[in-house]
């Protein structure tokens, strides 16, 4: 799979909450939690990282399987972006 | 409350997270405005450099919700500044303003930030009426431009407009103005005290006969016309246990000469971030610790009011009103029970039936017809 770089739409705000995170989206005031896994991939969508780091990450720290945690890791980019949470490129760039 | 809102709230509140921070930038204005509450003190205000620390402070305690206010924040050369560092630290940023400096380039460098919203403070839809409360000519035609500027860069718009005696018929032209910018509007019927407890402003208060009008419009009030909420007939609460508001739980208000008080509305100064770090002063100031142990319980009026159901009782609004805490605000219970009586219910107020204690023997602003 072609390497892939998050990061995090620059109206959104937020802040991790006893390893939990929650977004609030400018456009829409509407607010989103995240669990664990989500809000390491949250944290990690800085527009540098590649997401193979992230499912690496997630591998080591909930002690997934490589390919349930790019599943996962898919799916949940997928949503994000959809809520307009998340842009996804295939290059890396400096966050705002 | 939004189900997810209202959790934010909850959990806020047990893991003592002041999730909401006020922070005015300045007293200083370019609007002279017969209700405002704000004192000018002859200390120096937050320095950039004071309130960017601050504000490294206030994000590790967990503060989300950051409100810049004043005073008029565009007073303020470094409020682009304060904002961008606000947005690196990931807070939701809104501000309140009078929208008299917003240009359009200082309105799409506010989209581009990431501001959420700017509260506009409106009074008329008539230029006389609302140039007559701000002491401006051409404010209100200013302050228009400067929402129109804002809301086509992209950012959201709120008109807020405080009813009070000068503007009270006009409230549908607001809404209507508002309608057809395209943008929110708000209504507030309460006019508080001064935070140095002049009480002048509370004479522009509307009367009862008009707030019941204001709160019989369905537009305004959508639970109007629903059937009444229930209240124990001897007064029981079943809320005993729980805090009476977010003030030194959730909220927080930090002013322009670096104090902190427990909400805006609550003038205790429990420490000056001068003196000590934010969260030193959030965490165990004596008197934010009191404010924190306040449960409805301990509210020696309203713990058995029946009116309590349509009652959004202030406490700090009852300590600017009568010097306690822990009691009724007179401005509340009228409120109360105008609502009450547009709701169709015959609640009284337990502050107005029974004898006054020595805390409350102030006399109420307006009588009762
Ligand atoms: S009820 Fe009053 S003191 Fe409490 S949070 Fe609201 S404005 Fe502040
Ligand atoms: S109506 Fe008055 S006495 Fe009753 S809860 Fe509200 S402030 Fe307290």
């Amino acid at each position: 799979m072609p390497e892939q770089y998050l990061a995090r739409n620059s109206r959104t705000a937020w802040r991790v909450y006893d390893g939990e995170a929650v977004i609030l989206l400018a456009e829409d005031s509407t607010l989103n939690t995240l669990n664990a896994v989500g809000t390491l991939i949250w944290e990690g969508a800085d527009g540098k990282t590649p997401v193979s780091s992230l499912v690496g990450r997630i591998c080591t720290e909930f002690d997934v399987e490589p390919v349930q945690a790019e599943r996962d890791v898919t799916a949940f980019v997928d949503k994000l972006s959809q809520r307009g949470l998340l842009n996804v490129s295939a290059s890396p760039h400096e966050p705002r | 409350m939004p189900e997810l809102t209202e959790w934010l709230f909850e959990r806020s509140v047990a893991l003592r997270i002041p999730l909401s921070v006020h922070v005015d930038l300045t007293m200083r204005c370019n609007e002279r405005c017969i209700h405002c509450y704000r004192v000018i003190e002859q200390r120096p205000e937050l320095t950039t450099q004071e309130l960017k620390g601050l504000l490294d402070d206030v994000a590790r305690a967990g503060t989300l919700y950051l409100t810049f206010s004043g005073g008029e924040v565009f007073l303020r050369k470094d409020l682009f500044e304060l904002v961008e560092h606000a947005r690196r630290l990931h807070f939701d940023v809104r501000l309140k303003s009078n929208a008299l400096l917003v240009t359009p380039e200082k309105a799409a460098r506010l989209r581009t930030l990431g501001v959420r919203q700017v509260d506009i403070s409106i009074y008329s839809a008539d230029p006389a009426v609302h140039d007559r409360v701000t002491k401006i000519p051409g404010s209100l035609e200013r302050s228009l431009q400067g929402a129109v500027m804002l809301r086509d860069a992209g950012v959201t718009v709120k008109l807020n407009c405080p009813l009070m005696k000068q503007n009270v018929g006009q409230y549908k032209d607001i809404r209507a103005l508002a309608e057809r910018l395209g943008i929110l509007c708000g209504f507030d019927p309460m006019i508080t005290a001064k935070n140095d407890g002049d009480r002048s402003p509370i004479a522009l208060r509307i009367s009862p006969k008009e707030l019941r009008t204001v709160l019989q419009d369905p537009t305004l009030n959508p639970s109007c016309g629903t059937p009444a909420a229930a209240s124990a007939p001897d007064g029981a609460r079943s809320d005993l246990d729980e805090v009476p508001c977010g003030a030194g739980h959730n909220a927080c208000y930090i002013s322009a000469y670096g104090d902190v008080m427990p909400c805006v509305a609550m003038p205790i100064a429990c420490g000056n971030v001068r003196d000590e770090p934010f969260a030193e002063i959030w965490h165990r100031s004596p008197e934010m610790l009191r404010v924190r142990a306040i449960r409805i319980r301990d509210l020696h009026t309203c713990s058995s009011c029946a009116a309590s159901p349509f009652c959004s009782r202030c406490p700090g609004q009852a300590l600017v009103e009568t010097g306690d805490l822990y009691g009724p605000s007179p401005a509340n219970c009228e409120h109360a029970l105008a609502r009450a009586q547009v709701a169709g219910s015959a609640v009284i107020p337990a502050s107005m039936l029974r004898a006054p204690t020595a805390s409350t023997r102030r006399p109420v602003e307006h009588s009762i017809d």
